[in-house]
């Protein structure tokens, strides 16, 4: 696909838009992933940050950490792309109608689940209360900024982030993601969340959901492992007896319990 | 008529011609030929290239080929390679890409597909083994490619077991030593005081042209009996042999288990398990590109989880103790691939246990946990 537009969102991390060379549209489901591809410098999984209900243009944001991904962010408009994809299990958005649903993500974190605040917003009268919590480490590291402001200016979603620190022109909270879970109304019951972090952070943060009263059953997460192909096909991204690539990377809380609580595995 | 199951006589010098006939089928023939005095897998021009008269000595992490006199073809069981390696080459080119302005395409594949292949003198384990290979690699929603392009028109020539190595334990794992299926020609090997004959029977449609080509007579009901109880002495040698069916729920729930810290004493985390092994399946993708930048490669290597990088992900690897990583391989063979696919990974082939440089035996290593299952926990990582 051509890269038709290209925006820096913060240092290393970049956000780009993609168009089928023949037209065409990209559709989705909100959670899942493509495997990109860099002309000779290697293949990566990044999941699709897009507008769901926008498939004329593919979205991912980006962050430069190895040779592909570094090689990804120095791509200009114009140049190509590989696209395989989509893969993988999305937020089950159409399952959770009728729910409050709690976003709660940190850092690149919500790359993931921008498309399923987006499918929120364009199907808004379906779901009941919703929150968004984000954090970072410091107001220069929150990505979509503009787009948080505008969210933040909704009467329909609520809005709370935080940060590490900042200096005194910040009107959010300070401190980490984890401590405005307490503070969020949740509804045990009828309160989903779904929840985007590293995997020391997803641990804290479902404490905290499980202190509010929300169930194993009403925290959806995605994962991350080393995936290769994409297909199952590989290997390398097993956890246990599943394969993030195709049976996740979105999973039921509950499903993978046991798993996340063994190191190394 | 040719029944599905009949057994015919073939005398052991005539071997040759059952080779020829399968070649004039338009099949290339692969077995074992002998280089640097070890069996290796290789694209054979007739049965003039197989070595005879020689047996395997395997014991744990030992491997020998030894004169056995006579005159047999199929005295060496198994050797390091699998067929694998020819299904799923250990490295290849999947794709191949050229600059085209300021975007690329992908090279259109050059060259025909080659003549379909025979596998001559595969053991059941490798018979089942490719059944596990066809589930993992056709099976799902994304077959894989290449494995679909050399796997349909191949021509499984199988040989029943009469004297298993002393690593095999095909018996546990439910995949020998005799064969029920997935071959299309089966053969028998009865030799020694003063006999030499194949048994021979179809087990498909392009078996039984085989066969019939070949005008054979039917087997007596001795040789078939001959047959027939050496591959139960077969059975019986390897009986004393622990079993790995049904280990899945205790190793599911032996994470924290203290013997995968004591195997990882020994195991040097080198991969010739994996390697060896004819069911593992993972690999590696590797991108590369031309020096002009105008071509790129996209090539698949056989991978391992023995491997640090294996697992790695930004941040670190997620396996980096040897311990995770034997968990992983010995949780993967017994118990996560019964979740995964319905079978065992494991068809006890034991190349495993010969070609590890410590001789460290899959089947008693998981038995040892299984035997004390409620070991008080230890954590298997360091401070991750």
């Amino acid at each position: 696909m051509v890269i038709t537009k290209k925006r820096r969102e913060i240092e290393g991390i970049h956000t780009f838009w993609l168009e089928p060379r023949d037209g065409g549209e990209f559709h989705f489901d909100p959670g899942q992933f493509n495997m990109l591809y860099v002309f000779g410098a290697g293949e990566v999984p990044i999941s699709i940050s897009g507008d769901p209900g926008k498939p004329g243009r593919l979205v991912h944001t980006v962050r430069a950490v190895g040779k592909a991904t570094q090689r990804l962010c120095a791509l200009k408009t114009g140049e190509s792309l590989g696209v395989r994809g989509p893969f993988g299990s999305a937020w089950p958005m159409a399952q959770l109608e009728g729910k409050n649903i709690v976003f709660v993500t940190s850092g690149l974190g919500l790359a993931p689940l921008r498309p399923a605040v987006y499918w929120l917003l364009n199907h808004r009268q379906r779901y009941g209360k919703a929150t968004l919590i984000y954090g970072a480490r410091n107001p220069r590291r929150l990505l979509y900024v503009d787009e948080l402001r505008k969210w933040r200016g909704r009467f329909d979603l609520r809005v709370e982030l935080a940060v590490g620190s900042a200096d005194p022109t910040w009107d959010g909270n300070i401190g980490v993601v984890t401590s405005l879970v307490s503070k969020t109304f949740v509804e045990p019951g009828n309160t989903v969340a779904l929840i985007c972090s590293s995997e020391r952070m997803m641990r804290a943060m479902v404490e905290q959901l499980n202190q509010a009263g929300l169930n194993d059953g009403d925290i959806y997460l995605s994962l991350e492992r080393s995936i290769k192909c994409g297909l199952g096909l590989c290997g390398h991204c097993q956890l246990g007896p599943t394969f993030i690539c195709k049976d996740g990377p979105v999973y039921r809380y509950d499903q993978v319990k046991g798993l996340l609580a063994q190191r190394e595995l | 008529m040719i029944r599905e199951h009949q057994h015919f006589f073939l005398a052991g010098e005539e071997l040759p011609r059952l080779v020829e006939a399968v070649a004039a089928h338009g099949y290339r023939i692969a077995a074992h030929k002998l280089v640097d005095g070890n069996p290796v897998l290789s694209r054979i021009a007739d049965a003039g290239d197989m070595p005879r008269g020689l047996v395997d000595a395997r014991g744990p992490g030992t491997y020998e080929v030894r004169h056995a006199g006579g005159g047999a073809w199929f005295g060496i069981t198994l050797g390091q390679d699998s067929w694998k390696r020819v299904l799923l080459p250990p490295d290849e080119e999947l794709l191949a890409f050229s600059r085209q302005g300021k975007g690329f395409a992908v090279e259109p594949r050059s060259g025909q597909p080659g003549a379909p292949w025979a596998f001559v003198g595969m053991r059941p384990c490798d018979v089942a083994a490719l059944a596990r290979l066809d589930q993992v690699l056709l099976g799902g929603p994304y077959p894989d490619a290449s494995y679909a392009r050399r796997r349909p028109g191949l021509l499984v020539v199988a040989v029943e077991c009469s004297a298993p190595g002393g690593t095999c334990f095909c018996a546990a794992a439910g995949a020998g030593p005799g064969l029920d299926d997935g071959y299309d020609l089966a053969l028998n090997e009865v030799e020694g005081e003063g006999r030499h004959f194949f048994t021979v029977r179809p087990g498909s449609s392009r078996g039984r042209e085989i066969i019939a080509g070949l005008d054979l007579g039917a087997a007596s009901v001795e040789q078939a009996g001959l047959a027939r109880e050496a591959v139960e002495s077969a059975r019986i040698a390897m009986a004393a042999k622990p079993g790995i069916a049904g280990l899945a729920p205790v190793l599911s729930a032996a994470h924290d288990h203290p013997h995968w810290q004591e195997v990882a004493l020994r195991c040097l985390a080198c991969g010739n398990c994996t390697m060896v092994c004819p069911t593992c399946f993972c690999h590696d993708l590797a991108d590369s590109e031309t020096l002009d930048g105008l071509h790129a490669s996209r090539r698949r290597r056989w991978s391992s989880c023995f491997m640090e990088e294996f697992s790695y992900i930004h941040g670190g690897c997620i396996r980096s103790s040897v311990a995770a990583r034997y968990r992983q391989w010995c949780s993967h063979k017994l118990a996560h691939w019964v979740k995964q696919f319905g079978v065992l990974g494991c068809v006890g082939c034991g190349r495993c246990v010969s070609f590890c440089p410590v001789g460290i035996d899959i089947a008693e290593e998981a038995n040892a946990i299984a035997n004390n299952p409620n070991l008080p926990g230890s954590n298997v990582g360091g401070t991750k």
